[in-house]
């Protein structure tokens, strides 16, 4: 299959490179040039280490980077599959699928890549085949995630689900049909993980080293304080913020100020050396 | 998880003299857990322990069904049916860790502050309440469970967590955490609808 990939962050840049590895042509887009160079140099990277460690014959590299596209004249390609994957901006992503359903055929499939933003809004932009437009909702780190959530919006054709699935499954990924319902189901699910922990701290009832100990007997690979730090206190808190947003400030949702004073002073866990806990970046 | 011998009390008449640890570990109808809690420290000696499950009411409150007894200490019975080998969360005067040590030796455990839900409970039955809304929204268990398994490395999917823990259970933890923290912990409709009688003991 052709599939175009918009956007050369984490999330596109994963994408990209297992639609690569699955033997899918990929064309890589990205409005800011640089954010493309570095996509590049770490797909090879990533590649290369498939290679050495055993799991893609060395022949095969130049094969699946002949198949490699990158720059900004995607719109004379002829894709099957379009993913979007920029950052979750609502009218960002309306303006490049307003673009995508103009420009391309009724029969390119066109899906987004949100954590968070309903399909029916984004769908709201094609404006000629709306019909066309889905989710596929990736998971970080892509590579290593098996989970991809189909989302249908409110105008989207059945046979996106089949066509997706068929997309996914050449991925060696899971496909489950998740409702168009803000977080979708992993986020929304996962809410309570992070939220009711945060509530406990704030009231005393643990600290942070205990709560984080008790989840983790219970079988959770990370508590839920470790697991903020890793996956990025901020990312974590924007995800809570546009689900509470989205269901219009439904309480069990709400983010809690702790999260936001860390991410106010750049606290933002792992990456950042600080979030809950302190890490030792020598 | 200790080596010491054990007695099942359901309503019967109390057990022999001599015991040194009592487990009450009723959820709901609170009326049949206080019922049963004084039954305990009724039977109780001087040197008694009695470890009483704190999920759906205050350590506090227990205290006061039983006349201030001074050696209740709370638990989350939720945590030790996740997982063998651990007490789990401890509610009380920790001076009696202990005497807990020498009934199970080696167990993990976390002395935390009294709360209703305490601390696993809590947050498990949020997650399980979550996923019973898109249960009864049309996604089936089997996509809810795949779905947390794959995209959030949880150890079982929610609706697996639910059978394990029981949905009766789940239920009258969140009912209780409802009453104490607001609606937000609602039990969603399905699972009163799932429980029945369950759910008409506890007069919903």
């Amino acid at each position: 299959m052709r599939i175009l990939v918009m956007g050369a962050g984490t999330m596109g840049r994963g994408i990209a490179e297992v639609c690569l590895l699955a033997g899918h042509q990929v064309f890589l887009t990205d409005a800011n040039p640089p954010m493309l160079d570095r996509a590049q140099t770490l797909i090879r990277q990533h590649i290369s280490r498939e290679i050495e460690r055993g799991r893609l014959p060395v022949d095969r590299q130049e094969l699946v980077w002949a198949q490699f596209q990158r720059g900004d004249d995607w719109r004379h390609w002829s894709p099957d599959w379009v993913i979007e994957a920029v950052p979750e901006d609502a009218d960002l992503k309306a303006a490049i699928f307003r673009e995508l359903d103009d420009i391309f055929p009724e029969s390119v499939w066109l899906a987004s890549n949100t954590s968070s933003i309903a399909i029916s809004r984004i769908q709201a932009a094609a404006r000629r085949y709306p019909e066309r437009v889905g989710g596929l909702h990736f998971f970080n780190p892509v590579p290593r995630m098996r989970l991809v959530e189909v989302i249908l919006g409110i105008d989207t054709r059945e046979e996106y689900g089949d066509k997706a699935r068929e997309l996914v499954n050449t991925l060696g990924k899971t496909a489950i049909k998740a409702p168009d319902r803000p977080g979708f189901l992993v986020n929304r699910i996962a809410r309570p993980y992070y939220l009711e922990a945060l509530r406990l701290v704030d009231q005393g009832v643990v600290d942070i080293e205990q709560c984080d100990r008790i989840l983790e007997w219970a079988g959770f690979p990370l508590g839920p304080f470790r697991l903020m730090d890793l996956v990025g206190v901020d990312v974590n808190f924007a995800v809570t913020r546009s689900v509470y947003e989205a269901t219009f400030h439904d309480e069990r949702y709400r983010p809690h100020p702790l999260q936001e004073s860390l991410v106010i002073r750049g606290h933002l866990g792992q990456k950042s050396g600080r979030g809950f806990y302190r890490y030792d970046r020598a | 998880m200790t080596p010491w011998p054990v007695e099942v009390w359901d309503d019967g008449p109390p057990p022999r003299k001599g015991v040194s640890l009592f487990v009450e570990g009723t959820l709901g109808p609170l009326h049949h857990k206080r019922e049963r809690l004084r039954r305990m420290a009724a039977a109780a000696g001087p040197d008694t322990l009695i470890l009483t499950a704190t999920v759906t009411e205050l350590l506090a409150t227990q205290r006061q069904w039983v006349n201030d007894f001074p050696r209740l200490l709370g638990f989350d019975p939720l945590l030790v049916i996740s997982k063998s080998g651990t007490l789990g969360t401890l509610v009380g005067d920790a001076r009696f860790d202990r005497d807990l040590e020498k009934t199970f030796p080696g167990a993990s455990r976390e002395w935390v502050g009294d709360a209703v839900g305490l601390v696993f409970a809590r947050i498990m039955v949020s997650i399980i309440n979550e996923a019973v809304a898109f249960s009864a929204a049309g996604t089936s268990a089997e996509h809810i469970d795949q779905g947390v398994m794959l995209g959030l490395n949880h150890p079982r999917g929610p609706m697996a967590w639910g059978d394990l823990l029981g949905w009766d259970q789940v239920f009258y933890t969140l009912s209780a955490l409802s009453r104490e923290y607001g609606p937000r912990f609602l039990p969603h409709p399905a699972l009163r609808r799932q429980l029945g009688w369950a759910a008409d003991a506890l007069g919903h």
